[in-house]
């Protein structure tokens, strides 16, 4: 399989994983920033990896839909970004790996009153080793808590970046994005220079 | 005709895989596996599986994401692909 520039447009791919619980707005983060419509890619599982149904106790469903936001930006130096938004659902947590695969990082998205929801994606991308931030979602502008508040009820270390972030805010989605380059640079720089 | 187009007809047999694949080479269009199986509704899984037929035979390439494997090769190389990326997203 192919690496580095495509042969054909010698565009280069680079993705960016988009992470938070349900309905925590990551649908609204992708459609802010990405030149198309967010896309709506639905994954056909059956009910053996997805678990129970409970819709459907008769069992004559075998199969259910998952969607993922899927979004896409154009960047000069002939790069073209990818947002991949996670599935919300706790069954579809199995999905995040391969999304997680070849991502410079990621945005773990936060709705301060509901924070519980988000713990799931970091533990996911601690584990995986995947750089990430925290991005606390302000909607109407409200910062509801302070970030070290923030990071004590989320359980990160001092080395995980916080930023606050409209999520319909062109610009606020554009920071934050900036904010994961950046972390996943400094990462990369640190261990080369520890190597 | 647009690739999903393609995909499409020879999905539903109004064309043949290899007349199909021989149109995707022909053109220069570069899409997003995840944004084909959204344009066409079909499960990204089966995209997967057509795309790396279609592969197979010559027509097209699959362009993976270069982070991974420059990360393993190259410090360096990584640094400069994220320092492109943070100048382009500061950019728009």
């Amino acid at each position: 399989m192919g690496s580095g520039p495509s042969e054909r447009t010698g565009l280069t791919p680079v993705k960016i994983v988009v992470a938070g619980g349900f309905g925590v707005g990551k649908t609204t983060f992708v459609g802010a920033i990405s030149e198309i419509e967010p896309l709506r890619s639905e994954a056909i599982i059956t009910d053996a990896s997805a678990g129970i149904d409970e819709l459907y106790p008769d069992g004559t469903k075998t199969e259910t839909t998952v969607a993922m936001d899927f979004g896409r930006i154009s960047l000069k130096h002939r790069l073209v970004l990818y947002l991949f938004g996670t599935p919300g659902q706790d069954r579809f947590h199995f999905m995040w790996d391969e999304l997680a695969r070849g991502a410079i990082g990621a945005v773990v998205l936060v709705d301060t009153r509901r924070i519980d929801a988000c713990f799931a994606a970091i533990d996911f991308f601690e584990k995986r080793g995947t750089p990430f931030v925290v991005a606390v979602n302000t909607f109407h502008g409200r910062r509801i808590h302070e970030p070290e508040l923030v990071r004590e009820a989320l359980r990160i270390g001092p080395e995980v970046p916080i930023v606050y972030c409209d999520a319909r805010v062109r610009v606020d989605v554009q920071r934050t994005l900036m904010a994961v380059v950046e972390h996943t640079l400094e990462r990369v720089m640190s261990e080369a220079a520890a190597s | 005709m647009k690739i999903q187009e393609v995909i499409l007809k020879a999905m539903s047999g109004k064309l043949k895989w290899w007349e199909a694949a021989e149109i995707i080479a022909h053109s220069r269009k570069e899409i997003a596996i995840v944004e084909l199986a959204a344009n066409l509704e079909v499960p990204v899984g089966v995209i997967r599986v057509l795309a790396a037929d279609l592969r197979d035979q010559g027509a097209i390439t699959i362009t993976e994401p270069p982070t991974e494997t420059v990360s393993d090769s190259s410090d360096n190389d990584y640094a400069e692909l994220l320092h492109k990326v943070l100048d382009g997203i500061r950019a728009l």
